[in-house]
């Protein structure tokens, strides 16, 4: 993962905690860790489902738990 | 002295094909290390299918029905033909992954990454469901 595509991840990321961004599109989450040299991702529906991934296990676990304890904060906001 | 000469040239020709043996089976110890770091695995569990490639394990949601991958039919960069047992199914049937979108959906780049994969096998864990 290149340094330019970090930064259009982080751009386009609805909040980053411990350097995982999460950019959400319609009811799918990306989960990136901007931390990694090498791609990181896990890409999850809005129930917390993995639909695809290219971290380990354990990862992925760190991921969806930043992802339960802040998916508040992803939800759109009701004006 | 001619015996001399001889047994010196007689060594000389063991030495050269000693070391062309060793050197053939370097060449070819050479071709199955290419050959399998060229290869990348298909296996599945539960409902996940994973895609294994050097260091590298794409792992995505699968049909709930699959039993089992049991032939890769062809491998077109990044598209894969395979032969899958389903349940309910007597025969197995044909199955399609296209590797390329999910790979653009993970940040990876497809292009970089399928290059170097020549093959593509069946690879399940003795403990992997089926």
């Amino acid at each position: 993962m290149t340094e330019m595509q970090k930064f259009k991840v982080a751009q386009e990321a609805k909040i980053i905690v411990s350097g995982y961004a999460f950019v959400t599109k319609d009811d799918i989450i990306t989960i990136v860790n901007l931390n990694k040299s090498d791609a990181h991702t896990c890409v999850i529906n809005g129930r917390g489902e993995v639909l695809e991934t290219c971290m380990d296990p354990i990862e992925q676990v760190i991921a969806l738990k930043i992802w339960k304890e802040n998916k508040e904060f992803l939800e759109e906001e009701i004006a | 002295m001619l015996c001399y000469n001889l047994f010196i040239e007689l060594v000389g020709v063991l030495i050269v094909l000693q070391y062309r043996e060793v050197f053939n089976s370097d060449v070819s110890n050479m071709k199955i290390y290419n050959k399998a770091h060229a290869t990348a695995y298909l296996s599945h569990k539960g409902r996940y299918t994973t895609f294994a490639f050097q260091d590298k394990r794409i792992t995505f949601l699968t049909s709930k029905i699959l039993e089992r991958y049991t032939k890769i039919l062809n491998w077109d960069n990044g598209y894969i033909e395979v032969l899958c047992k389903k349940q309910g199914k007597p025969q197995a049937e044909e199955d399609y992954i296209d590797l390329i979108p999910i790979l653009k959906n993970l940040y990876i780049d497809p292009l970089k990454f399928l290059k170097p994969i020549k093959e593509v096998k069946i690879k399940y864990d003795r403990n992997a469901e089926i």
